[in-house]
């Protein structure tokens, strides 16, 4: 995700705004009711294509982590940061979306089920990273810092999903296990899934580089100060 | 060796001084008793509760160490002392990370019996697999809050910052630990324990290289 | 930027070819840039230094003299440009054990754990700089057979600090500290001294221990680059002198003007006026 040329910059909006809408028809128009769960399971949709782009950018955060502590490129820190913020709020929206959807359909607003629970350790490591960006002072380390911090996470995340499984009784081996309701026997959902599924990556996407964009006039701004000549005498 | 010399370095200042230790303890025989009074031991009484109080204050009162063991690398003027020093700096991490270990099996080594006599019973039934797996989650408290401390005393909220960089980073550790503290107090065998122990062998080896790879990244300005 | 070995072949070449020219420079920084977040430090730093100069820094508050001690160090990384120290690259790749080994520095803190004894203290050092042969091999000037231990007495006999090797650094007065610091930094006997205002706090006595090691360390070749604000002493402790202003040298001479030439050249490069610290007596 290295700096785009400009045609391809300008088409992301269109072509995400195009991508919405089509999601947005196809599952509140096109795709049928879900038997049991009536009209709430729509929802499902944009959860689980969000919690896919959370996991993104997890994975994300960690390389562009890696990149910067490897080259020390300032892109890969803006990556970085752009992907951490964006992935903090797709995985507050899957923490939204999934007990606005768990309590009609199972009477209660959470339940520790091993997914969520791996979504909310997820945010507190994403909210980490943020503390850290916000609390570390002007330090010129900090990149550093948040890059350790960023590709530690990701090492963590299979001891999460190992461990979170076994205290919940599950064999680990089991690792794709599929949605509790996920029953998506009609083709229409699968298509409504794929592309609400891909609707959000182009929206994740777009709101990346929109914030590694103005991270870049920010450090614009810091080198031209930089590169301020004092006057000789 | 400079793993060597950190250690006893920090060893050396904790034996004159005592103060990490003395109200890191302190501190854990206090959060015992809110936990106590807060959540009724008569009813929660047996392994599970033990195990589960033991870590919890294991970690809150690690911070604490933690933090302190770095404020005395701060007032010493920052890393600059062990950063000219030519020496690798995963060894500085390393010294590090065994020194607050220490400190960590000591508070484990008197908090656990304090925990089982003050909240636990005689349902008790502690096994060999006892002290490995106390042994393998201090380990991995350490080889993450070395590292995070190392990080966070460099910034402004030092103090805040701390928990907030590992108690995220430590969730599969204190689930592991907690399970295979309970299972071990109840009888359970190095072969029931097994997945367990290898979450927490895993965890130590994964955290202990992290920290030893990433510390020069840490240590310069 | 960062090469891979060369060969043995290609390696004896190029030593050879070094040998039969001058030799490098201790010191070879190519326009350092350094930024604490947004605030700029160093805009450009150019400075060589060749063996067993003795060059003093001088400059406002701020220009930037602490921050490129430090990188000079190996403590602190530049943003940009490159260095060289004893000929080996430390920008942008990193500083070695090897060229570690041959610097000391004294910066504004004495680096002193509070809690452990000058003795203590200094023993921690020797075994960390691999000193005495119960730690690994002697380096230079320290006698094989020694121990940390003994090369820590050594240091502490040298600095006048024997009555107090067993007083805790915390009880230590600010010229002792200061004493304390510098047996560290010479600890491993190093070739390339680097000090930020050592005389800052010290009590007549202690400059004067000071002033004679730092001329002994002149005699024996060491190299040393000093920051100090104190222009009285500066035209005996260095043989060339640099002003730093606003993250850039904006003089450079060799050999040092006399103290009064220097505070108006001084004051005529930075543009400061009589209230400028530089001209007050310490």
């Amino acid at each position: 995700m290295a700096s785009r040329s400009r045609p391809l910059r300008d088409l992301l909006p269109w072509l995400t705004c195009l991508a919405m809408l089509a999601a947005i028809y196809l599952v509140f128009v096109a795709a049928p009711s879900e038997r049991e769960q009536g009209v709430v399971q729509r929802i499902f949709y944009f959860h689980v294509g969000a919690a896919w782009m959370a996991f993104a950018g997890f994975a994300l955060v960690a390389i562009a982590s890696l990149w910067f502590l490897a080259r020390g490129d300032r892109r890969a820190d803006r990556l970085a940061l752009a992907n951490a913020e964006v992935g903090m709020l797709f995985t507050t929206i899957v923490l939204v979306t999934g007990p606005i959807w768990a309590r009609p359909v199972w009477g209660v607003w959470w339940t520790w089920d091993p997914r969520l629970t791996m979504t909310v350790v997820l945010w507190t490591i994403y909210a980490a990273y943020l503390m850290l960006r916000r609390l570390g002072g002007g330090d010129e380390a900090l990149g550093r810092y948040a890059a350790v911090l960023g590709i530690v996470g990701a090492l963590d995340v299979p001891l999460i999903i190992v461990s979170i499984r076994l205290w919940r009784g599950i064999h680990p081996a089991v690792m794709l296990a599929k949605e509790p309701d996920a029953g998506l026997k009609d083709p229409t959902m699968k298509i409504a899934l794929l592309v609400s599924g891909l609707a959000l990556a182009l929206l994740f996407t777009w709101l990346v580089s929109l914030r590694m964009r103005l991270q870049k006039v920010d450090d614009e701004l810091a080198r031209l100060n930089l590169e301020a000549t004092p006057r000789m005498r | 060796m400079t793993v060597w010399a950190i250690v006893r370095k920090d060893l050396s200042i904790e034996l004159r001084t005592g103060e990490t230790l003395s109200s890191l303890l302190l501190l854990a025989l206090l959060a015992i008793l809110i936990f106590a009074f807060a959540l009724d031991p008569a009813l929660l009484a047996g392994a599970d509760f033990v195990a589960g109080l033991l870590w919890t204050t294991l970690i809150f009162a690690a911070t604490l160490a933690l933090n302190r063991s770095f404020l005395l690398e701060h007032e010493a003027g920052g890393w600059t002392g062990l950063a000219l020093a030519p020496v690798d700096r995963g060894s500085i991490y390393l010294g590090k990370a065994a020194a607050n270990l220490v400190l960590l099996i000591v508070a484990a080594a008197l908090l656990l019996p304090l925990t089982a006599v003050l909240v636990g019973t005689t349902r008790l039934a502690p096994t060999p697999a006892l002290p490995v797996v106390v042994l393998l989650g201090v380990t991995g408290i350490s080889a993450v809050g070395t590292l995070f401390a190392a990080i966070a005393i460099r910034t402004r909220a030092r103090e805040v910052l701390l928990p907030l960089l590992i108690f995220p980073l430590l969730a599969p550790l204190v689930i592991a630990a907690a399970k295979a503290t309970a299972g071990a107090l109840s009888g359970k065998s190095f072969a029931e324990l097994r997945s367990w122990l290898l979450v927490l062998g895993s965890f130590d080896v994964i955290f202990l290289t992290a920290g030893w790879t990433a510390f020069d990244f840490v240590i310069e300005e | 930027m960062s090469h891979g070995r060369p060969t043995l072949a290609l390696e004896l070449c190029v030593r050879l070819r070094q040998t039969r020219r001058v030799p490098e420079p201790v010191i070879d920084a190519r326009a350092l840039t350094k930024a604490y977040g947004l605030l700029p430090v160093l805009r450009g730093v150019d400075l060589t230094v060749e063996t067993g100069e003795s060059v003093a820094i001088l400059g406002p508050n701020g220009a930037g003299k602490s921050t490129l001690l430090r990188i000079l160090a190996g403590i602190a990384r530049p943003a940009g440009g490159s260095l060289r120290l004893f000929g080996a690259n430390c920008f942008p790749d990193r500083p070695g054990r090897a060229t570690l080994a041959r610097i000391g520095f004294v910066g504004h803190e004495p680096l002193v754990y509070r809690d452990l004894t000058a003795r203590e203290n200094l023993e921690h050092y020797a075994r960390m700089y691999g000193l005495g042969n119960d730690h690994g091999t002697p380096r230079n000037g320290a006698a094989s057979g020694t121990s940390a231990v003994a090369v820590a007495a050594g240091a502490l006999e040298r600095a006048e600090l024997e009555g107090v090797a067993g007083r805790l650094a915390r009880n230590l007065s600010r010229g002792m500290l200061q004493r304390l610091a510098l047996a560290r930094a010479t600890l491993h006997r190093p070739d390339l001294l680097l000090l930020d205002e050592p005389f800052s706090g010290l009590d007549e006595h202690s400059s004067e221990l000071l002033t004679a090691s730092l001329r002994r360390a002149r005699e024996a070749g060491v190299t040393s680059v000093l920051v100090t604000h104190d222009l009285a002493r500066l035209a005996a402790l260095a043989s060339r002198v640099l002003v730093l202003e606003s993250g850039r040298f904006c003089l450079d001479r060799a050999p040092t003007p006399p103290a009064e030439e220097l505070t108006r050249i001084y004051r005529s490069a930075t543009g400061l006026g009589d209230d400028d610290r530089v001209g007050n007596r310490p």
